[in-house]
């Protein structure tokens, strides 16, 4: 069901996304591929503006079409489609959660190879090098990936969350207020959790330390290690009650009205 | 069969009565076979349930059988057919002669414009 | 099938017996799309019991119930394919087959985009899909509004070729007489509240008017 459900939400959804992706791909990487490295008539400083601008048309672009795609979804007949087939509020949800984050991570990947593409990357770091270099600090950058990862989900799920209370006929009137004001305390709050708590990982780490006669970890492992699950975690149910809410929300408020 | 039914009565028994007139008019013999409640509700746009109705309260009038899963036919009993032509006849004649009366006609004047109105005809 | 509901729909009690053809008739804002989103399970927050084919109302539910919303629900870059690829793949009884000779029958052309096509064949294609699901309960919302007259009497002969003996069927309307032959029973609706409900034929005997007379003075002021 849920393939099912995934497979018609990007049918649904894949043409803006797409073409967008297609343009700035166009104008990013195959544009400065094949007209060479050497501009002559241009200047550095302008190709550089031009490029700020297509990754930031192309990051506006994607979080409108996810806030559209998603608003359409609970406006529009076709949109209440969906939730007429018979599977779980939660599972509709999902498949629409995960359509979005396909898109976002194809985003980010062409953003990193354009940027890759753009500048022209230093002599001589070679695909093994950059392997070799990711494995040697991999239990930092695992957690981080996964918690970058997880931090994308989330702020779809965020996303999703504002617009369906913005739903809500009883907020109606403020609906969209509310929903602009929680999306911002959310991110807020998370950015506060996790710079609080990172900055209080020292402390942590040395009572850790002084409340054993034999460290329990070291202070190297603790800073390269363990700790930065903590805040992935923090993330999982952050994303977990988000989820939750959403699907919640969604069972009262799948009317048009 | 297509018929304006006037939703202002029951339609089912707008449609027993042209099923009837049929009968005794012979466009259905005895024997034949009456289309489904199914063919009969989509061509007259008329919900299977009152056509159910009107079959039913036929085959309780003795005027249809059901024939197991077969379907259902127009009686072979001549003589109720005949009942029926007479109740219908009787009927038509009753109305008439009604009309007759309230439009000041007296009883004997009635017999008498038939008789010519048939000569007339005929 | 036993309902009780709230606010848009005050204190509603209804019961349908299996097997009918039922008008759900009133004026607009009468509560008749509330009640039926509430029975396809689109619509939730209500207070009381809700029970189709002897199951309360839930995900499950919604695989023995075929809606037909009052609002077109296919996106317009679909094209009738898409459409029915979409309810072949989604609800186990749907008959793609039967789809498919029924949009031939009615000279609907499989290619066509949704959106190129009038409102009154939209309507066509929606209620071959609908009525092309082996379904225990049919909910039609304004099928036949909106819509021209020919178009009209197509969909009133799909809606009445498909039907089963077992299945119930809901159809609400506020055009009383186009429609009111092919009811078994009506439910008239008024302010979220049920006014009347009997068998057609019962209330055309009685009132020896026609149902749409008899709506017109239950819902005149």
């Amino acid at each position: 069901m849920l393939k099912k459900l995934f497979g018609w939400e990007m049918r649904f959804t894949y043409k803006p996304y797409g073409i967008t992706c297609v343009v700035f791909a166009a104008l990013t990487i195959v544009l400065p591929l094949f007209f060479g490295k050497h501009p002559s008539r241009l200047s550095a400083s302008f190709l550089v503006f031009v490029f700020g601008i297509c990754v930031g048309l192309i990051l506006m672009a994607t979080f409108v079409f996810m806030l559209q795609g998603y608003r359409n979804s609970l406006r529009t007949p076709e949109g209440s489609l969906f939730f007429t087939v018979p599977a779980r509020t939660s599972t509709v949800l999902l498949a629409k959660v995960l359509v979005a984050f396909v898109w976002l991570i194809v985003v980010f990947v062409l953003l990193l190879a354009a940027s890759f593409v753009n500048a022209h990357a230093p002599v001589g770091t070679s695909l093994q090098e950059i392997q070799a270099a990711f494995w040697e600090h991999a239990n930092v950058l695992i957690p981080l990936l996964l918690g970058t990862l997880l931090a994308m989900i989330t702020f779809i799920v965020l996303l999703y969350f504002c617009i369906t209370s913005a739903h809500f006929s009883f907020w109606r009137k403020v609906g969209g207020l509310i929903g602009i004001l929680a999306f911002c305390g959310v991110c807020a709050g998370e950015i506060f959790i996790l710079v609080y708590f990172e900055m209080n990982m020292a402390n942590l780490g040395q009572y850790l330390n002084r409340a054993h006669t034999q460290p329990l970890v070291t202070m190297n492992q603790f800073f390269t290690g363990t700790a930065l699950w903590v805040p992935v975690i923090l993330m999982a149910v952050i994303l977990g009650l988000l989820f939750w809410g959403t699907c919640q929300l969604l069972e009262q408020t799948t009317a048009r009205r | 069969m297509s018929l304006e039914f006037k939703s202002s009565g029951p339609i089912y028994l707008q449609l027993m009565q042209e099923f009837k007139k049929e009968i005794v008019s012979e466009i259905r013999k005895p024997g034949d076979k009456i289309e489904s409640v199914r063919d009969l509700s989509r061509s007259l746009g008329v919900s299977p349930g009152t056509i159910q109705r009107a079959f039913l309260e036929m085959e309780r009038e003795g005027l249809l059988y059901t024939k197991r899963t077969n379907g259902r036919y127009v009686t072979q009993d001549t003589a109720r057919i005949d009942q029926l032509r007479r109740q219908f006849m009787m009927e038509m004649v009753a109305d008439f002669v009604e009309q007759m009366r309230e439009s000041g006609v007296k009883d004997t004047e009635i017999l008498d414009n038939v008789q010519q109105y048939l000569e007339g005809v005929s | 099938m036993r309902f009780a509901g709230k606010e848009v729909l005050k204190g509603l009690s209804l019961r349908i017996p299996r097997g009918q053809i039922v008008g759900l008739l009133g004026p607009n804002g009468a509560g008749k799309t509330t009640l039926l989103r509430i029975l396809s399970v689109l619509l939730k927050g209500w207070h009381g019991q809700a029970v189709v084919a002897g199951q309360e109302i839930g995900q499950a539910s919604k695989a023995k119930v075929s809606y037909l919303p009052d609002k077109p629900s296919l996106a317009n870059w679909m094209r009738v394919q898409d459409a029915v690829h979409f309810y072949a793949e989604f609800f186990a009884d749907f008959d793609q087959a039967k789809a498919q000779t029924l949009l031939t029958r009615l000279h609907l052309d499989a290619q066509s985009k949704i959106g190129g096509l009038s409102k009154g064949t939209v309507e066509k294609v929606q209620v071959v899909l609908t009525m092309s699901r082996k379904a225990e309960l049919y909910l039609l919302d304004e099928p036949i509004s909106g819509v021209d007259p020919a178009a009209r009497e197509v969909i009133m002969d799909t809606i009445l070729s498909q039907y089963e003996e077992d299945s119930t069927i809901i159809l609400s309307t506020h055009m009383v007489q186009e429609v009111e032959r092919i009811f078994d029973s009506v439910v008239f609706l008024k302010e979220g509240q049920v006014v009347l409900q009997d068998a057609v034929e019962t209330l055309r005997e009685e009132h020896q008017e026609s149902i749409d007379d008899l709506f017109k003075e239950v819902f005149r002021c």
